[in-house]
């Protein structure tokens, strides 16, 4: 059995004034798996990211990284093996990619935050890893929705994790940018980085990702790998019909699409 | 094209700031209705032991005075531009939090109840309400926003913001009720004023305001991190809730210390950050040093003009920060159209 990175243990949640309620969730990270965390909207998918990321506490359950309690650690020594991407990101400061993507490197560093050789070495890498270099003059809000994708990876690969969080890195980019994205991700499993990324995309989700967690109505509906879940008899309870299943051309995996119901 | 700051880089920006900075200390105190004999002065300073009128002006009402200034115009600058970033609103200032509203209310009252009047060591009845009450309110604010690991924001700005409107309610009401004399008092409290008459009411500053200023410096590598939202800055190893807590009690702090003893002076926190955005790009290590330098300067200029604009009378600092700041920020704004600043 491999060891697990991140290991979430039936953790609950709830936000106040609210009746919706994270249920015994569990979700383990290993190395060089790329898992993607699924479910319809309300599920609960970026909340239990958050909670893996030890950004808000959960009421019960435990999460440990490297085998250790979350919340023992200092943001700091979390933010050196574990990276976290939101969802948005927005800035009314000017950063150019370069000051963004240096900024991963905030973990490592002591005092005023000055970049070492190394490190800018490892800002480097990271830009040259996204394709990014050619950005790195420009100024975050001026790029385009996938260049920006891009370069908030690399900032958080600035941080030399061995977790990475992602939550829909890739809503709102069209398909070019998304097949670039993942195959990104698909590369950096190379090395030894465990990543759990939220998407809503079940495609992407098939094509890519080597386990899947399912859930819905903050409960885990099922966590195994990716062709046990994509797959008529564990999606049609969540989705109903409005969607159907088809064969990706060069392999024997399912793929999803929304179903034309009769009133269209 | 701008590349990663070094350590060189910023030292270099904030020392132009500096330069301007010494000049202002150096030259203001000389400017004033009375005329001082430099010569005099520096004879004075290096051989006499009885000093002669003019050394007595410069040293024991300008020195004050033009240090005052420096402070009360550094720490609202600098605090003004850690807010702006903190609460992710570029209009954000010192006052945003209501700590004014709470140290106007005490002022008032003070100079409505002269029978409290009494001295402190060196501070008056007034400066001590002011104190109070802006400390009081601080307090208030806080609890209320506080939660068990987290602060709101929102619920630290809508305080504020309420807490400000009530202090209004308040100060109106004991303006309605003020006599004329005691109306006089009160305006001119509002409007602000470095007039200090010694080094004693500096003293009494510097407890609240160095620990303050230096928990703000503190805080400096985690900002351009909050520019980007909590969560990446959480993501990238930023204890955003310390962070935010340090902020709230170390801008309050400051800012109750500096309106206990000069007012409610506007517009230097609000400006002052911005502008030096504007000439100095975005990495906090560059700005809140250079927003701290230039506010004080840009106080001493105006304190300078205040009192010798209508000299032997005096005008209120606030008008001049208002009028000399605000075409110099449009006329930045429009030289910067094309930053999409």
């Amino acid at each position: 059995m491999t060891l697990s990175y991140l290991h979430v243990d039936q953790v609950d949640f709830s936000y106040s004034h609210s009746d919706w309620q994270l249920e015994h969730v569990s979700l383990n990270l290993s190395p060089g798996k790329l898992v993607g965390i699924i479910g319809p909207n309300g599920a609960g998918k970026s909340t239990l990211l958050k909670i893996s990321a030890g950004l808000i506490q959960p009421s019960k359950g435990t999460v440990s990284l490297h085998g250790t309690l979350i919340n023992q650690f200092s943001r700091k020594v979390i933010a050196k093996s574990l990276a976290y991407l939101p969802q948005q990101v927005n800035s009314n400061y000017e950063y150019t990619v370069e000051e963004i993507v240096s900024m991963g490197r905030f973990a490592h560093l002591k005092g005023a935050c000055f970049l070492e050789k190394s490190d800018l070495m490892i800002v480097q890498d990271c830009l040259e890893q996204t394709q990014t270099t050619d950005l790195r003059h420009r100024y975050l809000n001026e790029l385009s929705g996938g260049q920006k994708q891009r370069v908030l990876l690399a900032s958080v690969l600035a941080q030399t994790p061995k977790v990475l969080l992602l939550d829909e890195p890739t809503t709102g980019l069209d398909m070019y940018h998304q097949s670039i994205f993942f195959n990104l991700l698909k590369s950096l499993q190379n090395n030894d980085i465990a990543i759990g990324i939220v998407t809503h995309d079940l495609n992407l989700a098939a094509i890519y990702c080597d386990e899947l967690v399912l859930l819905d109505q903050g409960k885990v509906i099922i966590q195994n790998k990716t062709d046990q879940v994509i797959c008529p008899e564990v999606l049609e309870p969540i989705y109903q019909d409005k969607i159907i299943f088809s064969q990706y051309p060069s392999s024997n995996k399912f793929v999803v699409l929304p179903a034309i119901t009769e009133n269209n | 094209m701008r590349s990663l700051p070094t350590k060189r880089h910023c030292l270099l920006s904030c020392t132009k700031y500096l330069i301007v900075t010494l000049l202002v200390l150096c030259i203001t105190p000389w400017i004033g209705s009375e005329k001082l004999d430099a010569e005099q002065v520096l004879s004075d300073l290096t051989h006499s032991a009885e000093y002669h009128i003019d050394t007595k002006i410069l040293i024991d009402q300008r020195l004050p005075r033009t240090i005052l200034a420096f402070l009360v115009g550094a720490s609202l600058a600098l605090t003004g531009s850690v807010f702006q970033v903190i609460l992710r609103n570029p209009l954000a200032t010192p006052y945003t939090l209501g700590v004014t509203g709470g140290g106007t209310v005490g002022a008032y009252l003070a100079i409505t109840f002269s029978s409290l009047s009494f001295r402190l060591g060196p501070l008056t009845s007034t400066q001590c309400f002011a104190l109070l009450g802006s400390s009081l309110t601080l307090f208030f604010i806080y609890s209320l926003a506080k939660r068990k690991t987290t602060t709101s924001i929102f619920t630290l700005l809508l305080t504020g913001v309420t807490i400000g409107i009530f202090c209004s309610a308040i100060i109106l009401l004991l303006s309605y009720f003020a006599s004329p004399n005691k109306l006089v008092a009160m305006n001119r409290w509002t409007m602000g004023g470095v007039d200090v008459i010694g080094y004693g009411e500096l003293s009494a500053l510097l407890p609240l305001l160095i620990p303050g200023l230096v928990l703000l410096f503190m805080q400096t590598p985690s900002l351009n991190h909050i520019a980007l939202g909590q969560e990446m800055a959480m993501g990238h190893g930023v204890d955003v809730h310390t962070l935010q807590r340090n902020v709230f009690i170390a801008g309050g702090l400051t800012t109750a210390a500096v309106v206990s003893l000069a007012g409610p002076i506007g517009f230097v926190g609000l400006i002052i950050p911005h502008i030096v955005r504007q000439l100095s790009g975005f990495d906090h290590r560059i700005i809140l040093p250079s927003t701290f330098l230039l506010g004080g300067a840009f106080l001493v200029v105006c304190d300078t003009i205040a009192r010798t604009i209508l000299a032997p009378t005096e005008m209120p600092v606030g008008i001049i920060t208002a009028v000399t700041g605000s075409p110099f920020f449009i006329h930045l704004l429009l030289k910067n159209k094309q930053a999409n600043y």
